[in-house]
């Protein structure tokens, strides 16, 4: 599924995230495929989101969410 | 005399990377700005104990060798070219993200660098339940690894000994002998231009040229001459970032593979409380709520708390300039001193108090974390407009005075929406434009009130806010789009832990920004209202035979005027206020306006002592003022001078004139030349000359 159907509390696994049109940045902070990441919220105004990947937080802009596949983890 | 050698200290952003360079070198450290560009250059230097010199470049925070900022691109030139013949690197990376910040120290250890890591804040790791074993980490390595904490006073972390930073100093040379692993090599990226470079450069470092050809745009001409061959061959991107994509991921598997050795956390110790701060500070409602009152909190600090420092030193300069000029002799000398450098110092001077406190707050939000999470809460609302989250604090603070806004807008870390925010933030009303607002609003705008509650003085007042506020905004919008960037806007943003800030640190960045103002843009500041004093106290003719022409003058014409009046009048500014009459006569004003505008330049509320001097009114009394100005007539036409068209024109020209060469004087330490400060005067002066024709020739 795509990054942006996660639910807020939900974590997943990182499946598909060297597409092209991501910047090399968004790899070298961590996240790269088999990385779990955790949708922690919403920016007030709505974007950017609020993850945790690995053991880096970090807020993305709608424009890479939407690009990045994980894996809904159970429970 | 001892060895020297030079150090590049290098890291993730968010490391305490800053920190671990203030603790090893003390105070010893230079600021400066790379060429061009507004990233700055800071060096320090220390003595190990053998007598060895160490000086030591504190590069921007970077997450890879790879650049996405203007930053990042000055890693990447100081390292690969090494025209500062760097014999070493220091690499910081942070205990609670060492997964991501080794990717960094592996690409160091590839371009073939003598290495040493330290990594940071290891006082943490008792409480996040973390243990690192560092021989084996050192043995994997094939370098000198530490543990230490910039946060203690002397450096030591929970293992004993072990975090002392004079330890770390001592054991740099160590780092010359390691034998540093390779990765990059191994890594068999199959690509026919990679073969080609590997073939045709068998001595040089391959990942220094694989750099070299991946980020070649970064280099420009820099490289022309030496690596010829690597230029001519072919670069489709999508094949190159497909190779940098697989470098990425092949060191995440190489340090996995180490981190799975060495690296333990027991997560049952963990408190996990950033997330619980997080869900206050960024919840929806209480969120902003509280970040609005954090910035009330700010603005009322530099705009009231600040005002009684100021009046001191404005009374200490006053003081020393009236003994000074009993003590003298009555002279040019003595009047340069007073009038031209003393109050120019003074003028300098008085920012102090609202710079220190407003970089005592950003120091303070920005080590506790707070400042990620202002870009997090308020992009949303920025972004369309081109600006930073982090705009937000420059924006707010231009209320209170530009100087410091500008000068805080450094925390912005991309170059095109610091400088956009640098730009549009003098458009914001400063607190200088008051007292010129006050006094024309009072003598134009009736005093009545609409629908019984709202005065409409107090309307008009906001409303020149916002105008202000809006086109600062929308200026913001237009340079966005004609400011060119390398960088596509992505929004990747680490947001740090919280923590106690550090005082040492506090403190630190608020000395250097004091220092780079008061030494920087406060010698053009000096230089500036010494040129206007000269201008505004000397003259020709008929300045400096003032008191026999007035006595002429008024025997003919019997009009009252008093010999200051006349001699501003015949100075040469008087005289240049009088030859720009006819640009400024569309406008709507006489010559006496004229020379009001000029001298505000010093400061914008200059405008009313201005006018007090030229309608012989003393001591700037308000009351005085208002009913001489209200009554004054032009000579010509009989009319009175200030019509409602002329203080709507002139409240225009006052919100979006370019009048402060303070505020000119920071733009240009902070962006490093003279060209946006020139561009930004004609810009904002255009606006307010083309208002204000317009206001005047519709109301006249």
């Amino acid at each position: 599924m795509n990054l942006n159907n996660l639910k807020i509390g939900q974590e997943a696994t990182i499946i598909h995230c060297n597409d092209g049109k991501l910047p090399l940045k968004l790899m070298e902070m961590g996240c790269v495929t088999g990385e779990r990441i955790f949708f922690i919220g919403k920016a007030p105004f709505g974007t950017p989101y609020y993850y945790k990947i690995g053991d880096t937080r970090i807020a993305l802009g709608i424009e890479i969410v939407n690009e990045i596949e994980v894996d809904l983890l159970d429970g | 005399m001892g060895k020297q050698i030079k150090l590049a200290l290098v890291g993730n952003p968010n490391t305490g990377k800053t920190s671990l360079f203030n603790k090893l070198t003390g105070l010893h450290k230079k600021i400066g700005n790379y060429p061009g560009i507004t990233v700055s250059r800071v060096v320090g230097n220390f003595l190990l104990d053998d007598g060895t010199a160490i000086e030591i470049i504190d590069l921007p925070g970077t997450y890879s060798l790879h650049p996405s900022s203007k930053d990042e691109e000055v890693v990447l030139r100081e390292l690969i070219l090494n025209k500062e013949k760097i014999d070493g690197v220091l690499v910081v990376a942070d205990v609670n993200n060492l997964k991501r910040n080794l990717i960094l120290l592996t690409e160091l250890q590839d371009v073939g660098f003598s290495v040493m890591l330290a990594i940071n804040m290891c006082d943490e790791m008792q409480r996040k339940g973390i243990e690192i074993d560092t021989d084996k980490l050192q043995e994997l390595l094939g370098i000198p690894v530490m543990l230490v904490s910039a946060k203690h006073s002397r450096g030591d972390g929970m293992h004993q000994g072990k975090g002392k930073i004079h330890q770390m100093r001592e054991r740099i040379p160590e780092m010359f002998k390691a034998k540093s692993r390779k990765y990059f090599e191994n890594y068999r990226l199959t690509d026919t231009n990679i073969d080609f470079i590997k073939d045709n450069f068998p001595k040089t470092n391959l990942y220094k040229l694989f750099l070299i050809y991946s980020e070649q745009d970064k280099f420009n001409k820099l490289i022309a001459q030496d690596y010829k061959e690597i230029l001519e061959l072919p670069f489709e991107e999508s094949t190159v970032k497909k190779l940098l994509q697989k470098e990425v991921i092949k060191r995440y598997q190489d340090i996995n593979s180490i981190l799975k050795k060495i690296y333990k956390i027991d997560k049952s110790n963990a408190t996990g409380l950033t997330g619980k701060i997080d869900k206050i500070l960024l919840h929806k409602f209480w969120g902003l709520l509280i970040f609005f009152m954090i910035m009330a909190v700010v603005f009322q600090s530099i705009f009231s708390f600040a005002s009684v420092p100021m009046e001191w030193i404005d009374a200490f300069f006053s003081d020393a300039s009236v003994f000074l000029k009993s003590n003298f002799p009555d002279n040019q000398l003595t009047a340069l001193l007073t009038d031209g450098i003393l109050s120019g110092i003074a003028g300098v001077l008085m920012f102090v108090p609202q710079i220190t406190i407003l970089f005592l707050f950003i120091a303070l939000l920005e080590e506790m974390g707070y400042m990620s999470r202002i870009v997090f809460l308020m992009d949303r609302i920025m972004q369309p407009f081109g600006l930073s989250g982090k705009s937000v604090v420059p924006l707010l603070s231009g209320t209170a005075c530009a100087v410091p806004a500008i000068m805080s807008a450094r925390t912005i870390g991309n170059a095109k929406e610091r400088l956009i925010t640098m730009l549009v933030t003098p458009l914001i009303t400063c607190s200088a434009r008051l007292p010129v607002y006050s006094i024309i609003i009072s003598l134009v705008i009736p005093k009545t009130d609409l629908f019984g509650f709202m005065n409409i003085q107090g309307l008009v007042l906001l409303g020149l806010y916002f105008l202000g506020f809006f086109a600062a905004i929308f200026s913001a919008y237009i340079l966005s789009k004609i400011i060119k960037s390398n960088y596509k806007r992505f929004f990747i943003l680490e947001m740090p832990e919280y923590k106690l800030p550090i005082v040492r640190n506090v403190y630190i960045t608020v000395w250097d920004n004091l220092k780079a103002f008061v030494f920087g843009a406060g010698k053009i500041i000096v230089a500036f209202s010494i040129i206007l004093w000269f201008l505004a106290t000397h003259g020709g003719e008929k300045f400096v035979h003032a008191d026999q022409y007035l006595q002429q003058e008024q025997a003919q014409e019997s009009k009252p005027m008093d010999l200051s009046s006349y001699k501003l009048e015949h100075s040469y500014l008087g005289v240049t206020g009088k030859s720009i009459e006819p640009a400024i006569r569309p406008l709507g004003y006489d010559w006496k306006i004229g020379i009001a505008l000029l001298t505000s330049f010093a400061a914008r509320e200059v405008f009313v002592s201005t006018l007090s001097t030229i309608y012989s009114v003393g001591d700037d009394n308000d009351q005085l003022l208002k009913d001489r100005i209200a009554s004054e007539r032009n000579v010509v036409t009989g009319e009175k001078t200030f019509t409602f068209a002329v203080g709507i024109s002139l409240l225009l020209f006052y919100v979006f004139a370019m009048q402060c060469f303070s505020t000119l004087a920071v733009l240009k330490k902070e962006t490093g030349s003279w060209k946006w400060p020139t561009f930004v005067f004609f810009y904002m002066t255009g606006i307010a000359y083309m208002t204000a024709f317009f206001a005047y020739q519709v109301l006249k």
